[in-house]
């Protein structure tokens, strides 16, 4: 699953950014694989998305996205 | 003369560079250009320990070494360019303790120039706060660095800093990560190529594909021969060296900062639920933009009316003090009442910046543009275009330079290219003559028709804004890589220092940049208005005195009929009459026509253009409004200012591009003549067409 | 005598003005560092 498919409050451990469409100013801001992430809050339309990655509090827009590969950590969002 | 230090100040956007800046320079600090670009250079010197003296430089706020734009490319740029004056002699990089991790990224990479580097951990003052402590002699030892641990808010540290400074000397200058361990058979290859350089600086050359100062050009064409890895490959093993650097970061922080959650708080938390939810968010974000406006119209009124009168007075104190003269006119005339011009928007300017830095400051902005994004995106803007379309409400030029942190060049072109729309400040005067003249009163729910005018001005100008960008988003064929990633800060009280320092500054910018060409474009009107060729200009005199010969006037009478005769024959009133055929469609007499032509310094000129033109001795308002009311429409007949030609005026300014400083700022941020040209004929062409028709239909 | 010098005064601020404005708008002082930006991003990659 991608980052885009996660729901409110739900967290993530990100697997792959080697997609071309990622900037590297997203990796920089600590977008790595490993890294846990949560998504914080969504603006209507679900985009952009506010993202904790772990520690750094950023927003992107949904077709940047659906290039980040994660998987679920809890798959009961709370 | 002892020798300066050179000090860069480093960091990530957000992480109180700025206040470090203002904490070590104080008022010393001066904000010009880098050459040829429009970038801000912020720079002051600072009084170090033992007689030693710094000059310190504020780079632009970068993530990373890696520039994605104009503002993070000044930062490499002179870090890459030994030969630059500026070029530092120690640089200070400046993080943040609740983001250490990611601050540390272009620590390292500043530390791989091999430039000396000192540490700031700024916001000390929360660590109790967040739970978070840190070993310092350990990071120290790891980082080969020394730290500062600082906090500009309690004024903490700042001396620790000035004293590591000057001993900047002792500082080591071993890289912290090995450049070629990202691909060794291709770094090796580099070394050979080029064994005098430092490869992480070759690998900064090679991956920038941003424009570099002279010196560093060349170094990248030499390089070109060489270029054997594809730009995907490049990119592969820059997220290479990324997760390289973040993996020596963990490392580090693993031993040297402990965060006890337990212990931490978040106000975060709670306020972004409110701040950025789908229905609350956009409420309050309406109420602020209110406010806004509500100060900027309303509050900075009583000082706009002082300066005003203040002005009146001291040109006319001007003429009645200094000997009769051509300069004395000109200064009473044109450079005082040029001055005024500028003068009179610094309230405004003033109270819009105080409430862009605060909202900047205070972390709220970053909710703005994530609220903002999708619904702007729709018409091929970005959410940070929002901060250039309030901002334009005042002025459109500060507006243009607040666009430069829009990532994709296309959202930025078309951010610059439709902001001119939005009703600025200058318009205002314009308006609210007209509409005393042309709208009736009376009221409808409560509100008068007047003030409903007034906002039906602002919606076409927004809505002109938003409607030609989604046009120019069809229309434009730039491929632009649109990416968008914003960082959310944390909530923050705005430091009071920090928000008078950019209110002031942002003023003088305005006042010192289009002040000066309002002011040259004022002296050169003057004279077209005040000088005109052949007999009907120069025996004014003796025209008028003969054609009124029958008729009894006093002095006063005969004097202004003689001002305005001139005025009808000297070189602007020539040009006037000459345009006079293009505009009648639209039911302007050639008095407007001048007034319009004179717009082009600053719209509010035009108010000027009509007193002066109607040669109203006194600068009460009423009596020029007066005036304008008593005109007649040479060929229809009936007052010249009724509701069509009135109309048409109105929305003739609403959209015509008449604004040079606005022109003149849009092609240093585009670098290219094209776009203000284009800015030129479309928004004046539309107008004229729009104009045309209103009056058309209603006459 | 005084005139003369009114009028000398006022084309000098007529003339800085000019040469003010024709810096500003036609002729670029400072080295152009940049390529024109008009249809890439440059800079903005």
């Amino acid at each position: 699953m991608t980052l885009a498919d996660l729901k409110r409050g739900q967290q993530g451990i990100i697997k792959d950014v080697s997609s071309i469409h990622i900037p590297l100013k997203l990796l920089e801001m600590g977008c790595l694989p490993g890294n846990l992430v949560e998504l914080v809050q969504v603006a209507p339309f679900a985009d952009p998305m506010y993202l904790n990655i772990n520690g750094s509090h950023l927003a992107i827009r949904k077709e940047t996205a659906i290039h980040i590969l994660i998987e679920t950590v809890d798959e009961q969002a709370d | 003369m002892s020798k300066q230090i050179n000090v860069a100040l480093i960091g990530n956007p957000n992480t109180g560079k700025t206040s470090v800046f203002n904490a070590l320079t104080g008022l010393n600090q001066k904000v010009g250009n880098y050459p040829g670009i429009t970038v801000e250079k912020k720079e002051g010197i600072c009084k170090l320990p033992r007689g030693v003296k710094a000059h310190i430089i504020d780079l632009p706020g970068t993530y990373s070494l890696n520039a994605s734009s104009l503002d993070e490319n000044v930062v490499i740029e002179l870090l890459l360019n030994k030969n630059d004056k500026d070029f530092p002699d120690v640089a200070v990089v400046i993080s943040d303790v609740e983001n250490l991790k990611r601050n540390l990224l272009l620590f390292t990479q500043i530390k791989d120039l091999e430039i000396p580097t000192i540490l700031v951990i700024n916001m000390s003052d929360r660590m109790a706060y967040k739970g978070i402590s840190l070993d310092i002699e350990y990071l120290e030892r790891k980082l080969q660095t020394k730290i500062a641990l600082i906090s500009t808010r309690k004024n903490k540290g700042i001396d620790d800093l000035k004293e590591l400074i000057t001993n900047y000397k002792d500082l080591s200058t071993t890289p912290c990560l090995n450049a070629s361990s990202i691909d060794k058979n291709y770094f090796d290859n580099l070394r050979k190529a080029f064994p005098n350089q430092l490869l992480y600086k070759l690998w900064l050359v090679i991956t920038q594909d941003v424009n570099f100062g002279k010196t560093n050009r060349k170094t990248i064409d030499d390089v070109s021969s060489f270029k054997t890895k594809s730009k995907t490959d490049l990119k592969r093993l820059q997220q290479k060296e990324t997760i390289k650097r973040y993996q020596f970061i963990n490392d580090t922080l693993k031993k040297g900062q402990t965060i006890d959650l337990a212990s931490a708080k978040d106000l975060r938390i709670k306020l972004d639920r409110i701040l950025t939810h789908k229905v609350w968010g956009y409420l309050i974000f309406g109420v602020i933009l209110l406010t806004i406006f509500q100060a900027i119209y309303d509050w900075s009124s009583v000082p706009m009316d002082f300066i005003d009168s203040a002005f009146a007075s001291l040109s006319e104190w001007t003429k009645s003090t200094l000997p009769d003269g051509a300069f004395t006119d000109l200064l009473a005339e044109g450079i005082i009442a040029g001055l005024g011009g500028i003068v009179i928007f610094i309230p405004q300017i003033a109270f819009l910046f105080l409430f862009i830095a605060i909202l900047e400051e205070s972390g709220y902005m970053s909710r703005v543009v994530f609220l903002m994004d999708r619904i702007m995106r729709r018409f091929g803007l970005s959410g940070k275009s929002v901060v250039p379309l309030i901002s334009g409400t005042a002025c459109a030029i500060p507006a243009i330079m607040a666009t430069r942190n829009i990532e994709s060049w296309k959202e930025r072109l078309i951010t610059i290219l439709v902001t001119p729309f939005t009703t600025c400040s200058a318009r205002l005067p314009v308006y609210l003559i007209i509409i005393s003249l042309v709208i009736p009163e009376g009221r409808f729910l409560g509100l008068s028709y007047q003030a409903l005018t007034l906002m039906l001005l602002y919606l076409i100008g927004f809505g002109a804004a938003v409607g030609s960008a989604y046009i120019l988003n069809k229309v434009l064929k730039i491929r632009s890589k649109t990416f968008f990633v914003v960082e959310m800060p944390n909530y923050k009280l705005p430091l009071f220092k920090n928000v008078a320092l950019t209110v002031i500054e942002k003023t003088k910018a305005f006042v010192f940049g289009a002040g000066k060409i309002i002011l040259a474009i004022s002296i050169v009107l003057w004279f077209l208005a005040s000088y005109g060729p052949g007999e009907q200009f120069n025996n004014a005199e003796r025209i008028v005195t003969e054609q009124y010969a029958n008729v009894n006037l006093n002095e006063e009478e005969l004097s202004q009929k003689i001002a305005s005769h001139k005025l009808e024959h000297s070189f602007i009133g020539v040009t006037g009459r000459a345009i006079e055929p293009v505009i009648r469609p639209l039911g302007y007499d050639w008095k407007i026509g001048i007034a319009i032509v004179s717009s082009f310094a600053a719209r509010e000129v035009f108010v000027g253009t009509l007193a002066t033109i109607y040669s109203v001795g006194s600068d009460e308002e009423e009596t020029i409004k007066n005036r304008m009311a008593g005109e007649v429409n040479p060929i229809l007949g009936g007052p010249l200012f009724n509701f069509a030609s009135g109309i048409s005026l109105l929305l003739f300014y609403a959209f015509a591009m008449q604004c040079m400083s606005t022109l003149a700022i849009v092609k240093k941020e585009t670098n290219s003549w094209k776009w203000p040209m284009y800015q030129l004929v479309i928004m004046s062409g539309f107008a004229y067409l729009v104009a045309l028709i209103a009056f058309q239909i209603l006459k | 005598m005084n005139a003369i010098i009114q009028y000398i005064l006022a084309f000098s601020a007529l003339t800085i003005a000019l040469v003010y404005l024709f810096k500003t708008f036609v002729w670029w002082p400072k080295k152009r560092t940049n390529k024109s930006c008009g249809n890439d991003d440059c800079g903005c990659h």
